[in-house]
C-alpha cells in the first residue's frame, strides 16, 4: 500500500515538473514573439508565431501589446500555479504530514488558479470587444477560452484549502485536549 | 482565527451548494433544449449561449444523440464533482479531522474532472470528425474546447488527494511509534 503511493507521488512529482516547464516555454515564448514582433528584428514571415496577430500588429500596436500581456500574464499564471505544485512535494514532511506550510501552498495555489480563471476572464472580455470593433483577434482566443474551467477548480481546490487549514486547527486543539 | 475559519466554511459551503445548483440546472435545461427541438429544429437555438444550433438537428439523428450526450455526461460529471465537494463539508469530522473519507472524497474529485477532461477531448475529436466530414459545427464547438483545462486541473486535485493519502499513511504509522 505505502509503495503503491510512494510510486505514484514520484510519478507525479516527474509530470508536475514536465507540466511547469511546458507552460514555462510557452510563456517564454509568447514573450520572445512579442519582443521579436514589436522591435521587428526578423521579419514575421521567418518566425514561428505561437500567437499569430500579424494582421492586428499592422492595424493597431497598442492593442496587439495589450493583448499579448494578457496571454502572457495567463501562461505565466499556470506556470506559477504549476511551480507551486512543484514545492508541494518538497514541503512534503514526514514527521508532521499536515503542516502549517502545506496548508499555506494549497491556498497559495487556489488563489494562484483564481487569479488565472479571472485574467482570462478579463482578456475575453478585452478580445470581444475588439472582435466587436473589427479588430483581427479570434487567433487569441484559445489563450485563455478555458477560464470558466480555471474559476470552477478555483472553487475546488479553495475548498481542500479551507478543510486543510480547519483540520489543522481542530488538530491543534485535540492535541492540547491530550 | 477560529471564528472566520468556521463563517468562511459556512460561506464556501453556500457557494459551493449554488454551484451545485447551477450544474444541474445546466443538465436539466441540456436535456430541455433537446427535447424541444427534437420535433421542431426549426430556427433551433441555444438560448444560453445565444448561438444558433440548427445546424446540429441537420446531422444524422446517430451523431446528433452521440454528440448530445456526451455533453449531458459532461455537465452530470460537473454536478457530480460539486456534489463531493458539498459532501466534504457534511464528512467533515471535528474529532479527527484528516479522515480516511476525506482522502477519498478528494481523490473521487480528482477521478471526476480527469474524466471530464477526457471524456471533453473525445467529444471534440469526434465534433472535429463530423466537421471533415463536411458539417458545420463550429459554432457548437465553442462548448467543449476547455478539457485541457480541466486535465490539468485534475491533475492538481490529484496531487493534493495523493499527499493527503501520504499524510495519513504518515500519521497512521507515527501513531503507531507512539
Amino acid at each position: 500500500m505505502s509503495s503503491k503511493t510512494d510510486l505514484v507521488i514520484k510519478f507525479l512529482h516527474v509530470i508536475s515538473w514536465i507540466i511547469f516547464i511546458a507552460l514555462c516555454y510557452q510563456t517564454g515564448a509568447l514573450i520572445f514573439n512579442y519582443a521579436f514582433m514589436q522591435f521587428r528584428v526578423f521579419p514575421p514571415e521567418n518566425q514561428y508565431l505561437i500567437l499569430d496577430l500579424r494582421e492586428l500588429f499592422t492595424q493597431s500596436e497598442l492593442y496587439f501589446g495589450i493583448l499579448f500581456g494578457l496571454a502572457i500574464g495567463v501562461n505565466g499564471l499556470k506556470a506559477y500555479t504549476f511551480y507551486l505544485i512543484t514545492l508541494i512535494f518538497q514541503y512534503l514532511n514526514l514527521h508532521k504530514p499536515f503542516s502549517q506550510e502545506m496548508s499555506l501552498l494549497i491556498s497559495k495555489i487556489s488563489y494562484y488558479i483564481f487569479a488565472a480563471g479571472i485574467l482570462g476572464a478579463i482578456a475575453q472580455g478585452v478580445s470581444d470587444e475588439l472582435a466587436k470593433k473589427g479588430f483581427p483577434v479570434a487567433n487569441a482566443n484559445q489563450q485563455w477560452d478555458d477560464y470558466s474551467a480555471f474559476l470552477m477548480m478555483a472553487a475546488v481546490v479553495f475548498v481542500i484549502a479551507q478543510i486543510f487549514k480547519k483540520g489543522l486547527e481542530l488538530q491543534a486543539e485535540n492535541e492540547l485536549t491530550v | 482565527m477560529k471564528k472566520t475559519t468556521n463563517t468562511l466554511l459556512w460561506v464556501i459551503d453556500v457557494i459551493s451548494t449554488l454551484i451545485f445548483c447551477a450544474m444541474c440546472a445546466t443538465s436539466a435545461y441540456l436535456l430541455i433544449l433537446f427535447f424541444y427541438h427534437l420535433f421542431d429544429s426549426e430556427g433551433a437555438k441555444d438560448w444560453m449561449i445565444g448561438k444558433d444550433i440548427s445546424q446540429l438537428f441537420k446531422l444524422d439523428n446517430v451523431h446528433v444523440a452521440i454528440l448530445f450526450s456526451f455533453t449531458l455526461a459532461i455537465s452530470l460529471m460537473k454536478a457530480f464533482a460539486f456534489y463531493s465537494t458539498i459532501k466534504i463539508f457534511s464528512t467533515l469530522n471535528l474529532v479527527k479531522p484528516f479522515s480516511p473519507e476525506i482522502a477519498t472524497l478528494i481523490s473521487r474529485i480528482s477521478y471526476m474532472i480527469l474524466a471530464i477532461g477526457i471524456l471533453g477531448i473525445i467529444t471534440f475529436r469526434y465534433s472535429e470528425i463530423l466537421v471533415t466530414n463536411g458539417m458545420d459545427l463550429n459554432e457548437l464547438q465553442s462548448r467543449w474546447n476547455d478539457n485541457y483545462a480541466y486535465l490539468l486541473m485534475g491533475s492538481i486535485i490529484f496531487v493534493i488527494a495523493q499527499v493527503f493519502k501520504k499524510g495519513l499513511e504518515l500519521k497512521a504509522e507515527n501513531d503507531l511509534t507512539i
